[in-house]
Protein backbone atom coordinates (compact mmCIF):
# COMPACT_ATOMS: atom_id res chain seq x y z
CA UNK A 1 0.00 0.00 0.00
CA UNK A 2 2.76 2.21 1.05
CA UNK A 3 5.25 1.72 -2.08
CA UNK A 4 1.43 2.20 -4.30
CA UNK A 5 1.16 5.41 -2.97
CA UNK A 6 4.73 6.82 -3.06
CA UNK A 7 4.49 5.50 -6.46
CA UNK A 8 0.83 7.32 -7.11
CA UNK A 9 2.08 10.63 -6.03
CA UNK A 10 5.61 10.61 -7.54
CA UNK A 11 2.93 9.82 -10.95
CA UNK A 12 0.71 12.35 -10.08
CA UNK A 13 3.05 15.42 -9.28
CA UNK A 14 3.69 16.10 -12.99
CA UNK A 15 0.07 15.90 -13.73
CA UNK A 16 -1.50 17.62 -10.48
CA UNK A 17 -1.82 21.08 -11.79
CA UNK A 18 -3.58 20.29 -14.77
CA UNK A 19 -5.99 17.57 -13.02
CA UNK A 20 -6.81 20.13 -10.37
CA UNK A 21 -7.62 23.20 -13.10
CA UNK A 22 -9.67 20.58 -14.99
CA UNK A 23 -11.42 19.42 -11.99
CA UNK A 24 -12.20 23.37 -11.11
CA UNK A 25 -13.45 23.74 -14.31
CA UNK A 26 -15.68 20.97 -14.70
CA UNK A 27 -17.09 21.79 -11.47
CA UNK A 28 -17.70 25.37 -13.13
CA UNK A 29 -20.79 26.91 -11.48
CA UNK A 30 -20.42 24.61 -8.20
CA UNK A 31 -18.63 26.20 -5.10
CA UNK A 32 -14.93 25.51 -4.33
CA UNK A 33 -15.96 23.00 -1.44
CA UNK A 34 -18.31 20.80 -4.24
CA UNK A 35 -15.24 20.95 -6.31
CA UNK A 36 -12.62 19.82 -3.75
CA UNK A 37 -14.99 17.11 -2.54
CA UNK A 38 -15.04 15.48 -6.83
CA UNK A 39 -10.99 16.10 -6.67
CA UNK A 40 -11.01 14.22 -2.83
CA UNK A 41 -12.78 11.48 -3.93
CA UNK A 42 -11.04 11.17 -7.42
CA UNK A 43 -8.31 11.26 -5.63
CA UNK A 44 -8.76 8.53 -3.20
CA UNK A 45 -10.55 6.40 -6.23
CA UNK A 46 -6.96 6.78 -7.90
CA UNK A 47 -5.08 5.51 -4.80
CA UNK A 48 -7.43 2.84 -4.39
CA UNK A 49 -7.35 1.59 -7.78
CA UNK A 50 -3.73 2.55 -8.67
CA UNK A 51 -2.63 -1.58 -8.31
CA UNK A 52 -4.98 -1.65 -11.19
CA UNK A 53 -3.10 0.49 -13.39
CA UNK A 54 -0.85 -1.64 -15.65
CA UNK A 55 1.06 0.62 -17.72
CA UNK A 56 2.02 3.71 -15.63
CA UNK A 57 2.58 5.80 -18.88
CA UNK A 58 -1.06 5.88 -19.41
CA UNK A 59 -1.37 7.41 -15.70
CA UNK A 60 -3.08 10.82 -17.31
CA UNK A 61 -5.72 9.95 -18.93
CA UNK A 62 -6.54 7.27 -16.67
CA UNK A 63 -6.36 9.93 -13.62
CA UNK A 64 -8.53 12.45 -16.23
CA UNK A 65 -11.03 9.09 -16.68
CA UNK A 66 -11.59 9.03 -12.65
CA UNK A 67 -12.05 12.53 -12.27
CA UNK A 68 -14.60 12.61 -15.08
CA UNK A 69 -16.64 9.55 -13.94
CA UNK A 70 -16.11 11.42 -10.63
CA UNK A 71 -17.69 14.37 -11.42
CA UNK A 72 -20.56 12.47 -13.20
CA UNK A 73 -21.46 10.59 -10.33
CA UNK A 74 -21.73 13.70 -8.79
CA UNK A 75 -24.15 14.56 -10.94
CA UNK A 76 -26.13 11.90 -10.45
CA UNK A 77 -26.06 11.90 -6.55
CA UNK A 78 -27.71 15.13 -6.39
CA UNK A 79 -30.71 12.91 -7.89
CA UNK A 80 -30.93 9.85 -6.25
CA UNK A 81 -30.03 11.67 -2.47
CA UNK A 82 -33.87 12.66 -3.15
CA UNK A 83 -34.51 9.00 -3.15
CA UNK A 84 -32.12 6.40 -1.23
CA UNK A 85 -30.07 7.37 1.91
CA UNK A 86 -26.67 7.94 0.68
CA UNK A 87 -23.28 8.52 3.01
CA UNK A 88 -22.26 12.19 3.02
CA UNK A 89 -18.73 12.77 1.83
CA UNK A 90 -16.33 13.44 4.28
CA UNK A 91 -14.40 15.99 3.32
CA UNK A 92 -11.34 16.36 4.80
CA UNK A 93 -9.43 17.37 1.97
CA UNK A 94 -7.05 20.97 2.38
CA UNK A 95 -8.21 24.07 1.10
CA UNK A 96 -7.15 23.87 -3.00
CA UNK A 97 -9.27 26.45 -4.56
CA UNK A 98 -9.60 29.97 -3.34
CA UNK A 99 -12.81 31.24 -2.15
CA UNK A 100 -12.99 34.20 -3.81
CA UNK A 101 -12.65 34.13 -7.84
CA UNK A 102 -11.90 37.59 -8.94
CA UNK A 103 -11.05 36.98 -12.23
CA UNK A 104 -13.95 38.16 -14.34
CA UNK A 105 -12.68 36.38 -17.40
CA UNK A 106 -13.10 33.32 -15.84
CA UNK A 107 -16.38 33.84 -14.18
CA UNK A 108 -17.45 34.55 -18.00
CA UNK A 109 -16.37 31.53 -18.90
CA UNK A 110 -17.46 29.64 -15.92
CA UNK A 111 -20.97 30.68 -16.26
CA UNK A 112 -20.73 29.57 -19.49
CA UNK A 113 -19.38 26.03 -19.04
CA UNK A 114 -21.71 25.08 -16.23
CA UNK A 115 -24.66 25.57 -18.93
CA UNK A 116 -23.34 23.01 -21.09
CA UNK A 117 -24.32 19.50 -19.82
CA UNK A 118 -21.81 17.16 -18.22
CA UNK A 119 -20.53 15.25 -20.97
CA UNK A 120 -20.23 17.81 -23.03
CA UNK A 121 -18.60 19.64 -20.15
CA UNK A 122 -15.74 17.19 -20.03
CA UNK A 123 -15.29 16.30 -23.87
CA UNK A 124 -14.59 20.09 -24.41
CA UNK A 125 -12.61 20.59 -21.42
CA UNK A 126 -11.00 17.17 -22.05
CA UNK A 127 -10.46 18.52 -25.30
CA UNK A 128 -9.33 21.96 -25.32
CA UNK A 129 -7.68 22.10 -21.38
CA UNK A 130 -6.08 18.96 -20.75
CA UNK A 131 -5.07 18.42 -24.44
CA UNK A 132 -6.13 14.68 -25.36
CA UNK A 133 -7.21 13.35 -28.64
CA UNK A 134 -10.43 12.82 -29.75
CA UNK A 135 -9.87 8.88 -29.63
CA UNK A 136 -8.86 9.33 -26.13
CA UNK A 137 -12.12 11.25 -25.20
CA UNK A 138 -13.83 8.26 -26.95
CA UNK A 139 -12.23 5.80 -24.59
CA UNK A 140 -12.79 7.88 -21.59
CA UNK A 141 -16.48 8.89 -22.66
CA UNK A 142 -16.94 4.57 -23.42
CA UNK A 143 -18.44 6.07 -26.95
CA UNK A 144 -18.42 3.42 -29.34
CA UNK A 145 -17.72 5.93 -31.92
CA UNK A 146 -15.06 9.29 -32.63
CA UNK A 147 -17.98 10.81 -34.54
CA UNK A 148 -19.77 11.26 -32.02
CA UNK A 149 -17.14 13.07 -29.69
CA UNK A 150 -16.81 14.91 -32.47
CA UNK A 151 -20.07 16.07 -32.94
CA UNK A 152 -19.91 16.35 -29.34
CA UNK A 153 -17.55 18.56 -29.07
CA UNK A 154 -19.31 20.43 -32.07
CA UNK A 155 -21.81 21.44 -30.32
CA UNK A 156 -20.21 22.26 -26.75
CA UNK A 157 -18.07 24.73 -29.24
CA UNK A 158 -20.86 25.93 -30.49
CA UNK A 159 -22.90 26.63 -27.06
CA UNK A 160 -19.64 27.81 -25.26
CA UNK A 161 -19.26 30.25 -28.19
CA UNK A 162 -22.59 32.18 -28.10
CA UNK A 163 -22.69 31.34 -24.29
CA UNK A 164 -19.25 33.85 -24.06
CA UNK A 165 -20.06 36.25 -26.98
CA UNK A 166 -23.84 37.33 -25.56
CA UNK A 167 -22.97 37.23 -21.71
CA UNK A 168 -26.09 39.81 -20.86
CA UNK A 169 -28.15 36.00 -21.73
CA UNK A 170 -25.64 34.32 -19.23
CA UNK A 171 -25.58 37.05 -16.45
CA UNK A 172 -29.11 38.12 -16.27
CA UNK A 173 -29.95 37.11 -12.66
CA UNK A 174 -33.06 34.63 -13.78
CA UNK A 175 -31.20 32.70 -15.60
CA UNK A 176 -27.63 31.97 -13.58
CA UNK A 177 -29.63 31.36 -10.55
CA UNK A 178 -31.54 28.91 -13.07
CA UNK A 179 -28.25 27.63 -13.88
CA UNK A 180 -26.57 27.52 -11.24
CA UNK A 181 -25.51 24.35 -9.21
CA UNK A 182 -27.15 23.61 -5.91
CA UNK A 183 -24.79 23.63 -3.38
CA UNK A 184 -24.29 19.24 -1.93
CA UNK A 185 -26.16 18.81 1.05
CA UNK A 186 -23.90 19.22 4.09
CA UNK A 187 -21.53 21.44 2.00
CA UNK A 188 -19.93 24.43 4.36
CA UNK A 189 -21.75 26.84 1.67
CA UNK A 190 -18.53 29.13 1.96
CA UNK A 191 -20.32 32.20 -0.25
CA UNK A 192 -18.18 32.10 -2.40
CA UNK A 193 -20.56 31.94 -5.13
CA UNK A 194 -22.86 34.57 -3.89
CA UNK A 195 -19.72 36.84 -3.73
CA UNK A 196 -18.69 36.34 -7.48
CA UNK A 197 -22.07 37.28 -8.43
CA UNK A 198 -21.92 40.28 -6.62
CA UNK A 199 -18.62 41.17 -8.45
CA UNK A 200 -19.91 40.56 -11.62
CA UNK A 201 -23.25 42.39 -11.19
CA UNK A 202 -20.99 45.26 -10.46
CA UNK A 203 -18.71 44.91 -12.97
CA UNK A 204 -21.81 44.91 -15.52
CA UNK A 205 -23.24 48.12 -13.66
CA UNK A 206 -19.70 49.57 -14.26
CA UNK A 207 -19.92 48.35 -17.83
CA UNK A 208 -23.35 50.05 -18.37
CA UNK A 209 -21.91 53.49 -16.91
CA UNK B 1 0.34 13.01 -52.33
CA UNK B 2 -1.95 11.75 -49.79
CA UNK B 3 -1.84 12.73 -46.66
CA UNK B 4 -2.02 9.22 -44.21
CA UNK B 5 -5.17 9.05 -42.16
CA UNK B 6 -3.79 9.72 -38.99
CA UNK B 7 -1.95 13.38 -40.00
CA UNK B 8 -5.44 14.28 -41.57
CA UNK B 9 -7.18 13.41 -38.03
CA UNK B 10 -4.07 15.47 -36.35
CA UNK B 11 -4.36 18.23 -38.59
CA UNK B 12 -8.10 18.23 -38.43
CA UNK B 13 -8.12 18.73 -34.12
CA UNK B 14 -5.32 21.21 -34.42
CA UNK B 15 -7.41 23.30 -36.63
CA UNK B 16 -10.26 22.79 -34.16
CA UNK B 17 -8.05 23.39 -30.89
CA UNK B 18 -7.60 26.85 -32.71
CA UNK B 19 -11.32 27.61 -32.31
CA UNK B 20 -11.53 27.48 -29.00
CA UNK B 21 -10.64 30.79 -27.84
CA UNK B 22 -7.17 30.95 -27.14
CA UNK B 23 -7.43 34.00 -23.81
CA UNK B 24 -10.04 31.21 -22.02
CA UNK B 25 -7.87 28.46 -22.32
CA UNK B 26 -5.31 30.12 -20.63
CA UNK B 27 -7.72 31.58 -17.97
CA UNK B 28 -8.83 28.20 -17.16
CA UNK B 29 -5.12 26.15 -17.70
CA UNK B 30 -2.72 28.37 -16.33
CA UNK B 31 -4.40 28.88 -12.79
CA UNK B 32 -1.50 27.46 -10.57
CA UNK B 33 -2.49 24.91 -7.69
CA UNK B 34 1.37 23.64 -7.50
CA UNK B 35 1.71 25.18 -4.26
CA UNK B 36 -1.38 23.17 -2.83
CA UNK B 37 0.10 19.93 -3.22
CA UNK B 38 2.24 18.98 -0.70
CA UNK B 39 -0.62 19.35 1.85
CA UNK B 40 -2.74 16.87 -0.72
CA UNK B 41 0.46 14.85 -0.32
CA UNK B 42 0.26 14.51 3.47
CA UNK B 43 -3.27 14.34 3.44
CA UNK B 44 -3.12 11.25 0.99
CA UNK B 45 -0.76 9.58 3.14
CA UNK B 46 -2.73 9.82 5.90
CA UNK B 47 -5.53 8.53 4.46
CA UNK B 48 -3.80 5.30 2.89
CA UNK B 49 -2.24 5.04 6.79
CA UNK B 50 -6.07 4.72 8.05
CA UNK B 51 -7.60 3.17 5.29
CA UNK B 52 -4.71 0.25 5.90
CA UNK B 53 -6.06 0.63 9.82
CA UNK B 54 -9.40 0.61 9.25
CA UNK B 55 -9.32 -2.44 6.44
CA UNK B 56 -10.31 -4.92 8.68
CA UNK B 57 -13.27 -3.57 9.93
CA UNK B 58 -15.78 -5.94 9.08
CA UNK B 59 -18.58 -5.69 6.65
CA UNK B 60 -21.47 -6.77 9.04
CA UNK B 61 -20.32 -3.68 11.28
CA UNK B 62 -20.51 -1.10 8.67
CA UNK B 63 -23.62 -2.59 7.58
CA UNK B 64 -24.97 -2.14 11.01
CA UNK B 65 -23.83 1.49 11.37
CA UNK B 66 -25.02 2.39 7.71
CA UNK B 67 -28.85 1.31 8.45
CA UNK B 68 -28.80 2.79 12.04
CA UNK B 69 -27.49 6.45 10.68
CA UNK B 70 -30.06 6.17 8.06
CA UNK B 71 -33.04 5.16 10.22
CA UNK B 72 -35.80 7.83 8.49
CA UNK B 73 -34.71 7.37 5.34
CA UNK B 74 -35.10 3.48 5.87
CA UNK B 75 -38.15 3.98 7.11
CA UNK B 76 -39.30 5.99 4.59
CA UNK B 77 -38.12 3.61 1.95
CA UNK B 78 -39.61 0.32 3.34
CA UNK B 79 -43.41 2.45 3.48
CA UNK B 80 -43.09 3.32 -0.10
CA UNK B 81 -42.54 -0.51 -0.87
CA UNK B 82 -45.18 -1.70 1.26
CA UNK B 83 -47.53 0.68 -0.51
CA UNK B 84 -46.06 -0.18 -3.89
CA UNK B 85 -47.05 -4.16 -2.77
CA UNK B 86 -50.28 -2.95 -1.12
CA UNK B 87 -51.18 -1.15 -5.20
CA UNK B 88 -50.15 -4.07 -6.94
CA UNK B 89 -52.42 -6.68 -5.05
CA UNK B 90 -55.59 -4.03 -5.13
CA UNK B 91 -58.41 -6.09 -6.31
CA UNK B 92 -59.24 -4.84 -9.28
CA UNK B 93 -62.50 -5.39 -11.92
CA UNK B 94 -61.77 -6.20 -15.27
CA UNK B 95 -64.18 -6.93 -17.87
CA UNK B 96 -63.89 -10.41 -19.35
CA UNK B 97 -65.76 -11.18 -22.55
CA UNK B 98 -66.50 -15.44 -22.08
CA UNK B 99 -68.23 -16.15 -25.15
CA UNK B 100 -71.24 -15.11 -27.35
CA UNK B 101 -74.95 -16.27 -27.99
CA UNK B 102 -76.25 -16.13 -31.39
CA UNK B 103 -79.77 -16.05 -32.22
CA UNK B 104 -81.85 -15.77 -35.13
CA UNK B 105 -85.05 -17.19 -36.47
CA UNK B 106 -85.92 -18.48 -39.95
CA UNK B 107 -89.74 -19.32 -41.45
CA UNK B 108 -90.30 -23.29 -41.18
CA UNK B 109 -91.59 -23.79 -44.93
CA UNK B 110 -88.17 -21.94 -46.53
CA UNK B 111 -86.30 -25.27 -46.45
CA UNK B 112 -83.73 -23.53 -49.09
CA UNK B 113 -82.63 -21.27 -45.84
CA UNK B 114 -82.90 -23.83 -43.45
CA UNK B 115 -80.56 -26.43 -45.94
CA UNK B 116 -77.92 -23.50 -45.65
CA UNK B 117 -78.18 -22.85 -41.91
CA UNK B 118 -77.51 -26.75 -41.15
CA UNK B 119 -74.94 -26.66 -43.55
CA UNK B 120 -72.96 -23.71 -42.35
CA UNK B 121 -69.68 -25.41 -41.17
CA UNK B 122 -69.29 -22.92 -37.64
CA UNK B 123 -72.22 -24.47 -36.87
CA UNK B 124 -70.37 -28.01 -35.89
CA UNK B 125 -68.23 -26.32 -34.00
CA UNK B 126 -70.29 -24.41 -31.58
CA UNK B 127 -70.63 -25.13 -27.80
CA UNK B 128 -74.38 -25.14 -27.47
CA UNK B 129 -77.05 -25.38 -30.83
CA UNK B 130 -80.92 -25.14 -29.88
CA UNK B 131 -83.58 -24.75 -32.28
CA UNK B 132 -87.38 -24.09 -31.42
CA UNK B 133 -90.04 -24.13 -33.12
CA UNK B 134 -92.01 -20.16 -32.60
CA UNK B 135 -95.02 -19.23 -34.17
CA UNK B 136 -95.01 -14.88 -34.92
CA UNK B 137 -97.68 -13.64 -36.53
CA UNK B 138 -99.15 -17.11 -37.72
CA UNK B 139 -96.26 -17.56 -38.97
CA UNK B 140 -94.51 -20.68 -38.23
CA UNK B 141 -90.24 -20.67 -37.71
CA UNK B 142 -87.52 -22.27 -36.58
CA UNK B 143 -85.38 -19.92 -33.71
CA UNK B 144 -81.97 -20.91 -33.11
CA UNK B 145 -80.06 -20.51 -30.62
CA UNK B 146 -76.10 -20.67 -30.68
CA UNK B 147 -73.41 -20.71 -28.13
CA UNK B 148 -69.77 -19.75 -28.79
CA UNK B 149 -67.18 -19.75 -26.19
CA UNK B 150 -63.41 -18.57 -26.57
CA UNK B 151 -64.82 -17.02 -30.15
CA UNK B 152 -63.16 -13.56 -30.95
CA UNK B 153 -65.18 -10.68 -32.45
CA UNK B 154 -64.04 -11.65 -36.07
CA UNK B 155 -65.17 -14.78 -35.98
CA UNK B 156 -68.70 -13.84 -34.81
CA UNK B 157 -68.67 -10.94 -37.79
CA UNK B 158 -68.18 -13.42 -40.42
CA UNK B 159 -70.72 -15.78 -38.72
CA UNK B 160 -73.36 -12.50 -39.11
CA UNK B 161 -72.20 -12.27 -42.56
CA UNK B 162 -73.16 -15.62 -43.76
CA UNK B 163 -76.20 -15.53 -41.45
CA UNK B 164 -77.07 -12.08 -43.53
CA UNK B 165 -76.38 -13.61 -47.17
CA UNK B 166 -78.67 -16.63 -46.17
CA UNK B 167 -81.58 -14.20 -45.10
CA UNK B 168 -82.53 -14.81 -41.87
CA UNK B 169 -84.80 -12.77 -39.28
CA UNK B 170 -84.44 -11.14 -36.23
CA UNK B 171 -80.31 -11.73 -35.92
CA UNK B 172 -79.40 -10.95 -32.73
CA UNK B 173 -75.76 -11.24 -31.21
CA UNK B 174 -75.74 -11.44 -27.50
CA UNK B 175 -71.82 -11.23 -25.99
CA UNK B 176 -71.49 -12.85 -22.60
CA UNK B 177 -69.34 -10.77 -20.64
CA UNK B 178 -68.11 -11.41 -17.11
CA UNK B 179 -66.49 -8.86 -14.50
CA UNK B 180 -63.84 -10.35 -12.79
CA UNK B 181 -61.72 -9.51 -9.96
CA UNK B 182 -58.37 -9.79 -9.81
CA UNK B 183 -55.11 -8.14 -8.42
CA UNK B 184 -53.65 -5.41 -10.22
CA UNK B 185 -50.33 -7.25 -11.03
CA UNK B 186 -52.48 -10.53 -12.05
CA UNK B 187 -54.60 -8.25 -14.39
CA UNK B 188 -51.45 -7.10 -15.86
CA UNK B 189 -50.31 -10.14 -16.32
CA UNK B 190 -53.21 -11.72 -17.86
CA UNK B 191 -52.70 -10.91 -21.36
CA UNK B 192 -49.17 -12.88 -20.97
CA UNK B 193 -49.28 -17.08 -21.36
CA UNK B 194 -46.34 -18.89 -20.44
CA UNK B 195 -46.22 -23.12 -20.44
CA UNK B 196 -43.33 -24.78 -19.03
CA UNK B 197 -42.55 -28.41 -19.78
CA UNK B 198 -39.79 -31.12 -18.65
CA UNK B 199 -39.23 -32.69 -22.22
CA UNK B 200 -36.38 -35.00 -20.30
CA UNK B 201 -37.19 -38.45 -21.45
CA UNK B 202 -40.34 -37.59 -23.67
CA UNK B 203 -40.86 -38.96 -27.55
CA UNK B 204 -40.82 -35.75 -29.74
CA UNK B 205 -45.13 -37.15 -30.63
CA UNK B 206 -45.40 -36.93 -26.49
CA UNK B 207 -43.73 -33.44 -26.19
CA UNK B 208 -46.05 -32.28 -29.46
CA UNK B 209 -49.18 -33.53 -27.61
CA UNK B 210 -48.26 -31.65 -24.45
CA UNK B 211 -47.41 -28.56 -25.82
CA UNK B 212 -50.59 -28.64 -27.84
CA UNK B 213 -52.23 -29.30 -25.42
CA UNK B 214 -51.82 -26.64 -23.17
CA UNK B 215 -51.73 -24.42 -25.78
CA UNK B 216 -54.96 -25.33 -26.88
CA UNK B 217 -56.48 -25.08 -23.34
CA UNK B 218 -55.46 -21.28 -23.76
CA UNK B 219 -57.26 -21.28 -27.05
CA UNK B 220 -53.97 -20.73 -29.34
CA UNK B 221 -54.04 -22.91 -32.58
CA UNK B 222 -50.74 -23.40 -32.90
CA UNK B 223 -49.31 -26.65 -34.89
CA UNK B 224 -45.67 -27.22 -33.64
CA UNK B 225 -43.58 -30.13 -34.63
CA UNK B 226 -40.39 -31.68 -33.12
CA UNK B 227 -38.13 -33.74 -34.77
CA UNK B 228 -35.42 -35.41 -33.28
CA UNK B 229 -32.65 -36.34 -36.17
CA UNK B 230 -29.91 -38.82 -35.97
CA UNK B 231 -27.47 -37.11 -33.96
CA UNK B 232 -30.01 -36.50 -31.60
CA UNK B 233 -30.42 -32.99 -31.75
CA UNK B 234 -34.51 -32.15 -31.51
CA UNK B 235 -35.56 -29.68 -34.14
CA UNK B 236 -38.71 -27.56 -33.80
CA UNK B 237 -41.05 -25.79 -36.48
CA UNK B 238 -43.51 -23.79 -35.83
CA UNK B 239 -46.10 -24.78 -38.51
CA UNK B 240 -49.30 -22.48 -38.62
CA UNK B 241 -49.87 -20.07 -36.32
CA UNK B 242 -53.68 -19.01 -36.22
CA UNK B 243 -53.16 -16.90 -32.77
CA UNK B 244 -55.29 -17.01 -29.79
CA UNK B 245 -59.28 -16.63 -30.09
CA UNK B 246 -59.66 -14.46 -27.57
CA UNK B 247 -59.94 -10.53 -28.45
CA UNK B 248 -57.29 -8.98 -26.45
CA UNK B 249 -53.98 -9.87 -28.11
CA UNK B 250 -51.50 -11.80 -25.82
CA UNK B 251 -47.48 -12.84 -25.68
CA UNK B 252 -46.77 -16.25 -25.49
CA UNK B 253 -43.63 -17.93 -23.78
CA UNK B 254 -42.90 -21.50 -24.07
CA UNK B 255 -40.46 -22.93 -21.93
CA UNK B 256 -39.18 -26.43 -22.96
CA UNK B 257 -36.45 -28.07 -20.78
CA UNK B 258 -35.05 -30.77 -22.59
CA UNK B 259 -31.70 -33.33 -21.93
CA UNK B 260 -29.73 -31.22 -24.26
CA UNK B 261 -30.97 -27.46 -22.29
CA UNK B 262 -33.47 -25.31 -22.09
CA UNK B 263 -35.24 -23.52 -25.62
CA UNK B 264 -37.37 -20.66 -24.69
CA UNK B 265 -40.03 -19.95 -27.46
CA UNK B 266 -41.46 -15.80 -27.54
CA UNK B 267 -44.16 -15.37 -29.61
CA UNK B 268 -46.05 -12.04 -29.74
CA UNK B 269 -49.38 -10.98 -31.09
CA UNK B 270 -49.84 -7.61 -32.00
CA UNK B 271 -53.07 -5.63 -33.34
CA UNK B 272 -52.01 -5.80 -37.36
CA UNK B 273 -53.23 -2.62 -39.46
CA UNK B 274 -55.23 -4.56 -42.29
CA UNK B 275 -54.07 -2.30 -44.98
CA UNK B 276 -50.62 -2.53 -43.86
CA UNK B 277 -49.46 -4.55 -46.85
CA UNK B 278 -52.08 -3.25 -49.36
CA UNK B 279 -50.95 -2.63 -52.65
CA UNK B 280 -47.55 -3.69 -51.81
CA UNK B 281 -45.21 -6.27 -53.70
CA UNK B 282 -43.53 -9.26 -51.86
CA UNK B 283 -40.42 -7.96 -52.05
CA UNK B 284 -41.27 -4.56 -49.78
CA UNK B 285 -43.11 -6.66 -47.49
CA UNK B 286 -39.96 -8.67 -47.29
CA UNK B 287 -37.58 -5.19 -46.52
CA UNK B 288 -40.68 -4.05 -44.48
CA UNK B 289 -40.70 -7.70 -42.24
CA UNK B 290 -36.26 -7.51 -41.60
CA UNK B 291 -36.53 -3.85 -40.98
CA UNK B 292 -38.97 -4.07 -38.59
CA UNK B 293 -37.07 -7.52 -37.01
CA UNK B 294 -33.53 -6.77 -37.40
CA UNK B 295 -32.45 -8.60 -34.34
CA UNK B 296 -33.57 -11.83 -35.76
CA UNK B 297 -31.07 -11.46 -38.98
CA UNK B 298 -33.87 -12.79 -41.41
CA UNK B 299 -32.84 -13.93 -45.18
CA UNK B 300 -35.16 -13.70 -48.10
CA UNK B 301 -35.53 -17.09 -48.06
CA UNK B 302 -36.99 -17.20 -44.17
CA UNK B 303 -40.03 -14.78 -45.06
CA UNK B 304 -42.58 -16.78 -47.17
CA UNK B 305 -45.82 -14.55 -48.03
CA UNK B 306 -49.33 -16.55 -49.06
CA UNK B 307 -51.62 -14.11 -50.78
CA UNK B 308 -55.21 -15.51 -49.79
CA UNK B 309 -58.75 -13.90 -50.98
CA UNK B 310 -57.19 -10.39 -50.75
CA UNK B 311 -55.70 -11.22 -47.28
CA UNK B 312 -51.74 -11.22 -47.11
CA UNK B 313 -50.10 -13.71 -44.90
CA UNK B 314 -46.91 -13.46 -44.21
CA UNK B 315 -44.73 -16.52 -41.97
CA UNK B 316 -41.39 -16.15 -41.13
CA UNK B 317 -39.73 -19.73 -40.88
CA UNK B 318 -36.33 -20.42 -39.15
CA UNK B 319 -35.10 -23.71 -38.36
CA UNK B 320 -33.97 -23.45 -34.48
CA UNK B 321 -31.92 -26.02 -33.39
CA UNK B 322 -31.06 -26.57 -29.66
CA UNK B 323 -28.62 -29.25 -28.85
Amino acid sequence: MCRNTNKFLELLKPEYNDAVNYCRALCAGWSPDEAEDVLQQALLSGLEGFASLNNTEKFRSWFFKIITRTFYSSVRRHFWKKFIPMDKIQSDIPEIYPRSELNEERLTIGSALSRLSSKERAAVLLFEIAGFSIEEIRQMQNEKSTSAVKSRLSRARKKLRRYIEEPENVNTAGSKIKHSKIPFEGSEYSGGDIKNETIKLAAELRTRK
Amino acid sequence: MKQSNSLQNSEQENKSREEFPGRFKSVLKNEDYNSSFNRVETWLRNKSVQKKNTKNERNLVKMKNYFFSHKIRFAYAVIFLALVVAACNMPVTTHENVGNMITWSVDKNNSDAINKIEKLPWLKTADQVNKNGNTNNGNEGIVYTVIFQKSTEEEIASFRNDLENIGVSSLKIIPFNNDVKRPLYSAALNDFFSININAAGMSDEELQTEVQRQLKEEGVEMNIQFKTDASGKRNISIVNLKGNKSNTPKSYEINIDDKNGQEKIKLMQKNANPDLFKGKTDREIKDYVKEKNPELNLKDNDIKITHENGCVRVDVERKNVKK
